[in-house]
């Protein structure tokens, strides 16, 4: 009985202790919100043992599997084609090199030696002299594909936009030959990519 | 060990007929070079039917650019203005920058861009400057598409 009264003096005093030293001590932290994170034993009365022989039994599992195939199957594919169908691409972005004309057939580029002057790879060589007519037209327009680091510099350089990098990736050759581009290439890439650079240049032109 | 002598043999077999056979292709058949080798480029490169430079072309056509801008702009009208000088601007933006040309002369001014030629109307006769179009139809080229 005695050891009774001093335990429950002993609470009491506990508790007026802590009452009075609750305001003193601000930074005191009582945690309830705990979350057990640790493996779940399982409940071993009947009707869970009943529920988990059940989702065995029936295959639970395996069906709701095959329904997110199934649901797969109805959406739409992530992927495309890719030779026949293509991402989607920026009016800027900058694939491969073509030497642009005027409407009239007359080639842009007069020879200004713009970007061969910035080019950072050197990977422009230009010569030039008066055509037959009397125009100052390049004599020799290459780049070395090789070299070339994509950068742009040259298109930005250009101020009638004769040299552009075109929406064109897809130029892989057998020969490193093949990818020292002459102004012939040039120009063929010119003629052949035209309506895309210059839908491109039309939908950039103010931003630039 | 085996396996090193088996691919050796099969080499020396891989090697042998093929040379036999260049030795037989460059003394039985011509040369199959493209049918555009002895086509000039833009660049002014054309050789020597016997220049060692055309074995560039065996088995691989010459690239050529049929259409030459020289020829082009040959048969573009001639842009007949009234008044003595103009501008070629070639569309703004698209085009190229703006250029005075001074007509007063009594001969054919170029635009050294565009190439596009413009005469002043009292100078201008058909039969030596071939075809023609008003300046008023050149400035509707211009609205269109980049010149």
């Amino acid at each position: 009985m005695a050891t009774l009264k001093v335990f429950s003096t002993r609470g009491k005093i506990h508790s007026l202790i802590r009452q009075g030293l609750q305001p003193l001590c601000a930074s005191q932290q009582i945690r309830t919100n705990y979350v057990h994170v640790g493996q779940k034993e399982e409940k071993l009365e009947w009707s869970p043992i009943m529920d988990r022989a059940a989702t065995s039994v029936f295959w639970n599992e395996l069906f709701k599997g095959l329904g997110i195939c199934f649901a797969m199957i109805l959406k739409e594919p992530a992927t495309i084609n890719y030779p026949f169908e293509k991402g989607p691409l920026s009016p800027r972005f900058r694939g491969e090199h073509a030497l642009r004309r005027y409407p009239s057939g007359e080639e842009r580029c007069i020879a200004c030696k713009l970007c061969e002057a910035i080019c950072p790879a050197q990977a422009i060589t230009i010569e030039a002299e008066p055509r037959s007519d009397g125009s100052r037209r390049t004599t020799r327009y290459d780049i070395d594909m090789t070299k070339c680091i994509y950068c742009g510099f040259c298109q930005e350089a250009c101020p009638v936009d004769a040299i552009v990098e075109g929406p064109n990736f897809e130029y892989s050759t057998e020969t490193r030959e093949e990818l020292l581009y002459n102004k012939e290439k040039l120009l063929s890439n010119g003629d052949k990519w035209e309506p895309e650079i210059a839908a491109n240049l039309q939908a950039d032109y103010l931003y630039r | 060990m085996a396996a090193n002598i088996s691919r050796a043999i099969f080499r020396a077999q891989a090697v042998a007929p093929r040379a036999v056979r260049t030795f037989s292709l460059s003394t039985c058949r011509p040369l199959n070079e493209g049918s555009n080798y002895q086509k000039p480029t833009h660049t002014g490169q054309l050789w020597d039917k016997d220049d060692y430079r055309n074995i560039r072309f065996v088995d691989r056509d010459k690239h050529i650019n049929p259409m030459w801008a020289v020829d082009l702009i040959a048969e573009d009208p001639v842009v007949v203005v009234e008044q003595n000088h103009v501008w070629s601007h070639s569309c703004g933006a698209l085009g190229h920058p703006k250029v005075y040309i001074n007509l007063d002369k009594p001969e054919i001014g170029t635009c050294g861009y565009s190439g596009r030629k413009f005469i002043q109307k009292k100078y201008y006769d058909a039969a030596i400057h071939g075809p023609s179009i008003t300046h008023e139809e050149y400035l509707e080229q211009m609205k269109g598409d980049s010149r």
